[in-house]
């Protein structure tokens, strides 16, 4: 969506209209929800996120600068929403719970038949979900929503060194993970 | 957003991980609920909104002639009046008692 189309739409919401709000999320309600779920692997927490960001942007919608693009704007609650939901989650269940989950977890997120997905693929979806929250973060924006270090250094609010530094170990804890298994996890210290 | 696209990994790994993150949300996406229970929600936000918005002012109560001619008595000061009122009449006033 071009920005100019964005801003007419935030304006137009600016000014209470409903179905301007209705545009915005049919143009962006893809992104956001692939973003949180690849990031919470919870299709119904992914929901209510996606829900949640557009309610902010309603509410918050006079702060938003129409000068910028929106979908960093979007991305950026998104992250923080998931954030919290996934280090609530890990506050509060158990670890019995969280080896069951694990059990079930392939059947559960990928209804697809097994014999449908590659084994790599497989292999690595279960090694993204084992990675450090930061690091997952930065994974899932840089591979799967494409965005630039700098798009994701300001989404993160982090500098670019960081972004820089978390992909890295990013990278090398998932080699790791898929070749000596959960054991290979590296621990990340950042600097930056 | 999407201008990277054509980014072109630089190995295995990251083409791998491209391409599960990728197959992990591809055919996913939110329920049409969400939309109808955003909306409904806004819709409804925006309506108490309105109910809360202050009166406006008619545009002839505000010219200067109509302001000089109007009396304001802040309620207060009525009610002290007849207060005071119904204090002399239970009592009598001043002279009576005398």
């Amino acid at each position: 969506m071009a920005l100019s189309q964005d801003a007419r739409l935030i304006q137009k919401l600016q000014s209470g209209d409903l179905e301007a709000l209705g545009q915005l999320y049919d143009a962006y309600r893809l992104p956001v929800y692939r973003t949180a779920l690849a990031i919470t692997r919870d299709p119904d927490a992914a929901e209510d996120i996606l829900q949640e960001v557009f309610l902010r942007l309603n509410t918050y919608v006079d702060r938003v600068d129409t000068s910028l693009p929106l979908a960093p704007w979007l991305y950026r609650i998104a992250v923080n929403l998931s954030y919290t939901w996934v280090t609530r989650l890990n506050k509060w269940r158990v670890p019995l719970e969280n080896f069951i989950d694990k059990l079930i977890a392939p059947a559960r997120h990928n209804p697809e038949p097994v014999a449908e997905q590659n084994d790599d693929l497989r292999r690595m979806q279960a090694a993204i979900e084992q990675l450090p929250l930061n690091q997952r973060i930065v994974i899932v924006l840089y591979y799967l929503n494409d965005l630039s270090l700098q798009e994701m250094a300001d989404i993160l609010g982090c500098p670019v060194g960081t972004v820089k530094s978390r992909l890295h170990y990013a990278r090398e804890n998932l080699r790791r993970l898929l070749e000596d298994g959960p054991s290979g996890l590296e621990v990340q210290y950042e600097f930056t | 957003m999407n201008s990277r696209d054509r980014r072109e990994p630089v190995n295995e790994l990251e083409a791998l991980i491209r391409q599960s993150l990728r197959a992990g949300v591809a055919r996913k996406q939110p329920s049409s609920e969400v939309r109808r229970r955003l909306l409904q929600q806004v819709g409804e936000r925006m309506r108490r909104r309105l109910l809360w918005l202050p009166i406006s002012t008619p545009f002839w109560m505000t010219e200067p002639q109509v302001q000089e001619v109007m009396v304001v008595t802040p309620p207060w000061q009525s009610l002290l009046y007849l207060s005071a009122m119904r204090t002399v009449r239970s009592i009598g006033f001043p002279s009576q008692i005398l």
